[in-house]
């Protein structure tokens, strides 16, 4: 079939929706006068007062009755599509967002939502369509999809979480894939369309129920006054539900024969957009196998029912062809007993991951006590060589001491929130007073729960030795990255409100800026950063301001500082040899330093590092600040440096 | 007689404007096509410095791949270049089709080797890059079937009668297919050691 005969068979499928649905309409008012005249035959009856008159069943004799009781129900029904309409009539971001659905945009940084979104735009150039608005349904942990909205223009796509987690990229191309076909082929808007007429067939039964749901139970009241009437309520919204299952009933034999066809007929497209079937087969057959399957958990679910990838809901008149149905027509020799073989697999991976986790935290805990024991004094080993090339010793070891963090402070790095608190507390001074400022800072920037979070994390944040410290705060950017951009500029700006507090200014806390600047704001504005052109010797003053600064932090008496700073200047300006300088507030001085040594040309830039971990090392060992400092630089310099600790 | 003579003279001419203004239409539609995957392949050259900066600290002593990764990128980038420049040369297009194969190859080589070293795989930047030039991949092969669909269209058109007479005429050149595969979603390749 092609593109304008499946157009054509919707169109004829959107006159035979509109026909059932007059149907729908028409038992419905029929149904509801026969009640309406019934009772009222009945009670009319019983004013005469002869109870043992039969009552007269004529209806020719309740002409007005009749009428008023069509034209309420018509009315009801005709109101209540149209308002539906109408409010969908923003387009398929209006279903999604009832649905609860969180959207994607075009610059998620979530590495799930970044596949669903880049799957989605890839499709919108195999389709030839706009690329679509993009919702995560978060609350669903079923494998289910839907596509919504009037024109390709103002068109919804929507995944569940479970779909994200559970899908591979191949199955969830094939799955936003057959979403794409219901855009294209005009199905999409045929459905959306059906919300708005359901709402309308569905409304009386709603009604009922929630007239049941305020009602209160009839329990202990019928002794009391209210009895009687409540009674009589509860009677009479039971009959009226009773009327409206009529409607719902019509409803989803409507949406059943809308849908099973076209779920098909998309499922034959996706493969034709995809030009690779086993995607899409391979995500029917996970839905088979996982026990969540597709199911919906959202009550408002029965509304879209028609337009989800997979069935939502189990019921008498299926939405959707049986699931081994669909899986045969995309490849024929798929047998049952391979979602047993795949339910078993996915066990099997889930079950490896969660022991491999426990494995890492015991091991490391294991090991990690004598690592941390005599790893104030760090050895500089060859780290000349290092220097963007961990050897696997380095790695393992940057495991351990990884490994060696407190369980909280792992749980804390994973999630936004936490880890932002996370981060201040490690940007706040040991010195008591200082201490007070900056936490009273905190206060007033950002509340006193705020306030609470950190104060919980600063405890932990004590007790680390000064080498878990630059882990520890490497690990927490992850999770800082999903954070908005606001969010991070205002993080930012309190960090820097923190160190303004400081007592006096520390290598840690000027890292810990340094670090924050690169890994938050670059990120920000990712623009491709020009290569720069700054040879050693245009920016002379510059190095020697950095490797002093250097130098001082790194040694305690000025002797050996002195010797460190020479081997190091030695070694990038041999011959000129610029005497050391006394930089008493150097945070300011090295910040200057580093913003024009970042465009020093790349060779430059390796000389500069090798220079540094020179200056470092003349003395025979690496002090934490000073390998917190070398951090800092390379990072701001945009130079990759390895995890730097302790060798044996 | 002789106005019987002018009026087919005429119409001949109007017919063949009409051959001539159809070629040239297609011939539009697939540079057009193929601005489209310019930009894609733009997009996946900019990311492989980044990816190999970053594979760099894991990958110490695998500087031969790294190397040809990013010769096979150079070598790509200016065929990109020169096919831009003229869609319409068939060698040049054929030069980048192999100059991208080429990187396919060399990008396959550098996944293959990442297999091997578990930090790499689970270093986020890196986990990105990977998603990225997997997706710019997967829109250069979608944008390469329209590409390939029009660029037929104009062959066709050029090469059947009577439109073929008016493509000679003019010198309509033939258009070539681009055929390019993506790294990410190859198998990975068999290494062996000799």
């Amino acid at each position: 079939m092609d593109f304008f005969a499946r157009q054509a068979a919707t169109r004829r499928q959107s006159r035979w929706m509109v026909f059932l649905f007059v149907l729908a309409v028409l038992a419905i008012v029929i149904v509801i006068d026969l009640v309406v005249v019934v009772t009222v035959a009945i009670l009319s009856v019983q004013d005469d007062g002869g109870l043992l008159a039969t009552p007269d069943m004529s209806i020719w004799r309740y002409p007005t009755i009749i009428l008023f009781s069509s034209l309420v129900v018509l009315g009801t029904i005709g109101i209540s599509s149209v308002a539906r309409t109408v409010s969908l009539a923003a387009g398929g971001s209006k279903v999604a967002e009832q649905l609860g659905g969180t959207r994607v945009g075009a610059d998620t940084a979530d590495p799930l939502k970044r596949r669903l979104r880049n799957v989605v735009e890839e499709m919108a150039i195999a389709s030839g369509v706009p690329v679509p608005q993009v919702y995560v349904l978060e609350r669903e942990a079923g494998i289910n999809a839907f596509a919504a909205g009037y024109s390709p223009a103002n068109a919804a796509i929507a995944v569940t979480r479970g779909a994200l987690v559970n899908l591979n990229r191949d199955e969830l191309q094939g799955v936003v894939a057959h979403e794409f076909s219901h855009v294209l082929n005009g199905d999409m808007r045929l459905s959306t369309r059906l919300i708005g007429l359901l709402f309308g067939l569905t409304v009386i039964a709603m009604i009922a129920r929630t007239i049941l749901r305020f009602v209160p139970r009839s329990g202990g009241d019928s002794g009391r006054k209210g009895g009687p009437a409540i009674a009589v309520i509860i009677v009479a919204a039971l009959i009226v539900l009773a009327l409206g299952w009529i409607g719902l009933f019509f409803g989803r034999l409507i949406q059943a024969a809308v849908s099973r066809n076209r779920e098909s007929l998309a499922d034959a497209s996706a493969v034709q957009f995809t030009r690779d079937p086993t995607g899409l087969r391979n995500a029917l057959v996970k839905i088979g196998a996982l026990g969540a399957g597709s199911r919906f958990s959202d009550a408002d679910a029965e509304e879209v029912a028609h337009m989800l990838f997979a069935p939502g809901i189990q019921r008498l008149f299926a939405t959707h062809p049986p699931l081994e149905q669909r899986i045969r027509e995309i490849d024929p020799g798929f047998q049952p007993s391979e979602f047993e073989t795949v339910r078993r697999r996915l066990a099997e991976a889930r079950g490896a991951e969660q022991e491999e986790a426990a494995a890492r935290t015991a091991a490391g805990a294991a090991r990690a006590g004598g690592l941390l024991q005599g790893a104030v004094v760090l050895a500089p080993a060859a780290v000349a060589g290092l220097v963007a090339n961990p050897g696997t010793e380095h790695v393992l070891q940057a495991h351990e001491v990884l490994a060696s963090l407190p369980e909280s402070f792992r749980r804390a790095a994973r999630q936004p929130e936490q880890a932002a608190a996370l981060f201040l507390a490690l940007g706040i001074d040991v010195v008591p007073e200082a201490r007070e400022r900056q936490l009273a800072f905190i206060r007033e920037q950002y509340g006193a729960e705020f306030h609470g979070a950190v104060l919980a994390m600063l405890g932990e944040v004590d007790a680390l030795t000064s080498v878990q410290r630059m882990p520890a705060l490497l690990q927490v950017f992850a999770a800082l990255n999903q954070l908005g951009r606001a969010e991070r500029v205002e993080l930012l700006k309190c960090l820097n409100g923190l160190l303004v507090r400081e007592s006096r200014p520390s290598v840690f806390g000027y890292a810990l800026r340094k670090l924050a600047q690169v890994q938050l704001q670059d990120n920000l504005d990712p623009r491709r950063r020009a290569v720069g052109h700054l040879g050693v010797h245009g920016a002379r003053e510059e190095l020697q301001v950095l490797l002093s600064i250097l130098a001082a932090q790194g040694n305690e008496d000025e002797v050996a500082a002195r010797a460190a700073y020479d081997a190091g200047i030695e070694r990038l300006l041999p011959g000129i040899r610029p005497p050391l300088l006394r930089v008493p507030h150097w945070p300011p001085k090295l910040d200057q330093a580093l913003t024009r040594l970042d465009r020093l040309q790349p060779a430059a830039k390796e000389h500069l590092v090798q220079a540094l971990v020179t200056a470092i090392s003349h003395d025979g060992r690496m002090t934490v600040p000073e390998s917190e400092l070398l951090r800092a630089i390379c990072a701001v310099l945009h130079c990759p440096l390895p995890p730097l600790y302790a060798a044996a | 007689m002789g106005w019987i003579l002018l009026l087919i003279i005429v119409l001949l001419a109007l017919f063949a404007i009409g051959i001539y203004n159809g070629l040239v239409t297609a011939r539009n539609a697939y540079k057009n096509a193929f601005a489209q995957i310019d930009v894609q392949l733009t997009r996946r050259h900019d990311l492989i410095p980044n990816l190999v900066e970053t594979a760099k600290g894991y990958l110490a002593h695998e500087r031969q791949t790294l190397e040809a990764v990013i010769t096979a990128r150079n070598a790509a980038v200016s065929g990109l270049k020169a096919a831009a420049a003229n869609p319409g040369d068939p060698a040049a297009v054929l030069q980048l089709a192999g100059a991208e194969n080429a990187l396919t190859g060399a990008l396959g080589r550098l996944f293959a080797l990442a297999e091997a070293y578990p930090d790499l795989k689970a270093n986020t930047t890196m986990m990105q890059l990977s998603e990225e030039l997997t997706t710019t991949e997967n829109k250069v092969a979608f944008a390469r079937q329209a590409y390939n669909d029009s660029v037929m269209g104009y062959n066709n058109r050029r090469e059947m009668f009577p439109s073929s007479i008016v493509a000679n005429m003019f010198a309509f050149q033939p258009a070539q297919l681009l055929e390019i595969e993506s790294a990410a979603k190859r198998e990975v390749p068999q290494v062996k050691f000799t």
